[in-house]
């Protein structure tokens, strides 16, 4: 029962992630492959918040929002002047320097050795699967509202055409920064609930497999749907859960997992681009 | 002064390593334009080809050869059954990258299934090292040195002075064009995957031939390369080679300056800002 919801609890954290990944990639057409940094940040944040000042978890929540909602303003900027791979690219950068600055300042976030004693606000996994269950559904609230507003439309007027959208009175750098200020923000959010159920993070957890994986369960779930996130998250959380009933060893299913994920992407790009719940499809 | 000449010494040795990198990189994705991220799946398979080879035959030369060979052969086949397809289906920049990019990371876990995360030392080969006027001068840093030197030259004549290499500026600069005056564009760009994947292979053999197989090393090496063929704007060869000596350079005052820990932030870095300054620093997709 234990390892069950264990499960749950990581198909909630990835569920919301995927949606709040899915402000940037269905509603305003961003391949972002930074958004593990948005999360680690949050998560960084908090604990760092936690740990060295004794600050409350509640209270460290919009502090790790705030500082993944600064972390997306290059992004918001790469996205008003890039489109294309070009914007991928540099969504990538972002990540490696996010990335960097995690391993590397040592002295703050504990380099590669990261922070461990994380404090348990909660306790219990019980009472931690309640609390994701109600962050979903708070991400899901938060999802209908922002995309069936007028703000959704204007993201997706100019997703499908920035040209067109300007000429109706869209404003782009407003538009952008308001979806990606979302989607960080709660990436922030989630990271600082995930840093508080495991107790310890270092930087490789939010790195680029960890993108990857995010990009993947949109894509394969499908973009630009409340289910696509969800449906994309039970696919690539279960199969790794999957293999550890295998007698293979652990650096083994790692090794076949990011196979896994890599193939599932392939798939995507070439055959199934509109995902499993036919959301958008990427010119 | 010695303490300078040193760095740019050591930045001009790790620049060659990226100068084939960023030579192979930039051919393909001119002519492609396939954000060609898998360019660091064929090294990483080309140096365990050079590592097995060269355990059994001893020979460096044989070894890179085999590498080259074997980079060349992946080269074709990832032409062949992806980036073509992507011509076909008329797929976005992006797309097309993250397919590259799938096959980086597929290939990334098949060898880690097969042979492990951890680096491989190569016993059998050790670089040899020389004092000269002060400086101490590996084996290894020459033979980099020769083949970046070895592969712009003969790249740059080919590309320049040949026919061959009109056919393949004309089709970096319209694809379209390019096939409408009645052209083979398919048969080109599996030309080109092939020619450009050998550079490629061979820095994967001198590389095994330095350090052993360090599966880890090739995500940095490849981002330096693309790096570089970025910073090379629209050259197909002195561009590239000349934006990896820059990145060579960066490298080795940082970790001079800093650390070794911070050697890759500033390329990343540079990555951001040229992006973000020189708006048209990729080319646009067909």
């Amino acid at each position: 029962m234990e390892y069950i919801l264990h499960v749950l609890v990581y198909w909630a954290f990835f569920s919301v992630l995927a949606l709040s990944l899915d402000f940037a990639v269905g509603q305003l057409g961003i391949l972002s492959l930074c958004h593990s940094a948005f999360f680690g940040v949050g998560a960084y944040t908090s604990a760092l918040l936690v740990l060295r000042l004794d600050a409350p978890f509640w209270l460290s929540l919009p502090a790790a929002a705030l500082i993944a909602v600064l972390l997306a303003l290059p992004l918001a900027l790469a996205s008003r002047r890039l489109r294309h791979d070009a914007l991928v690219v540099a969504s990538l950068a972002i990540l490696l320097i996010t990335v960097e600055l995690l391993k590397n300042l040592r002295g703050i976030t504990g380099g590669l050795q990261g922070l461990a004693g994380i404090p348990d606000p909660v306790g219990g996994r019980e009472a931690w699967i309640c609390l994701l269950l109600l962050l979903l559904g708070i991400s899901l609230w938060v999802w209908y509202t922002i995309t069936q507003s007028s703000a959704g439309r204007s993201f997706r007027a100019f997703r499908d055409s920035p040209e067109l959208a300007v000429s109706l009175g869209v404003v782009p750098g407003r538009t952008l920064w308001a979806g990606l200020s979302v989607s960080a923000g709660l990436a922030g959010v989630a990271g600082a609930f995930f840093a508080s159920y495991i107790g310890y993070i270092n930087p490789t957890v939010f790195g680029f497999d960890q993108s990857v994986l995010l990009l993947s369960m949109i894509l394969i779930g499908g973009a630009a749907t409340a289910s696509g996130p969800l449906v994309g998250s039970a696919v690539l959380v279960l199969i790794p859960e999957l293999l550890r009933f295998t007698p293979l060893t652990t650096p083994k299913v790692g090794a076949i997992q990011q196979a896994l994920y890599g193939l599932a992407l392939l798939i995507v790009c070439l055959w199934r681009p509109r995902g499993l719940m036919r959301g958008y499809r990427f010119h | 002064m010695t303490l300078t000449l040193e760095i740019i010494k050591n930045g001009l040795f790790q620049g060659s390593l990226i100068a084939l990198i960023a030579v192979g990189f930039s051919l393909v994705y001119a002519t492609t334009r396939v954000f060609h991220i898998a360019i660091g799946a064929l090294y990483l398979w080309s140096s365990y080809v050079a590592v097995f080879v060269g355990q059994n035959h001893g020979s460096l030369a044989v070894a890179c050869i085999a590498a080259a060979a074997a980079a060349a052969l992946l080269g074709l086949l990832l032409d062949r059954s992806l980036y073509r397809r992507f011509q076909t289906m008329e797929a976005s920049g992006s797309i097309r990258l993250l397919g590259s990019l799938s096959v980086l990371i597929i290939s990334s876990g098949v060898i880690a299934l097969i042979w492990g995360n951890q680096p491989r030392g190569v016993s059998w080969w050790s670089p040899q090292a020389t004092v000269f006027r002060g400086f101490v001068l590996s084996s290894s840093d020459a033979y980099h040195l020769g083949a970046a030197l070895f592969t712009g030259v003969t790249l740059g004549l080919l590309i320049h002075r040949t026919n061959l290499g009109l056919h393949v500026r004309a089709c970096a600069d319209d694809a379209s064009l390019f096939e409408l005056l009645g052209h083979p564009s398919n048969r080109l760009r599996a030309l080109v995957s092939v020619v450009a994947a050998i550079p490629v292979g061979l820095a994967a053999g001198l590389q095994a031939y330095r350090i052993g197989i360090d599966p880890a090393a090739a995500w940095p090496i490849t981002v330096s390369g693309v790096v570089a063929a970025i910073i090379g704007g629209r050259s197909l060869v002195l561009g590239p080679i000349l934006g990896a000596m820059l990145i060579g350079l960066v490298r080795s005052g940082t970790t001079f300056l800093f650390s070794d820990y911070w050697k890759d932030t500033p390329v990343y870095l540079l990555l951001l800002i040229i992006l973000l300054v020189h708006r048209r620093a990729l080319r646009e997709p067909v």
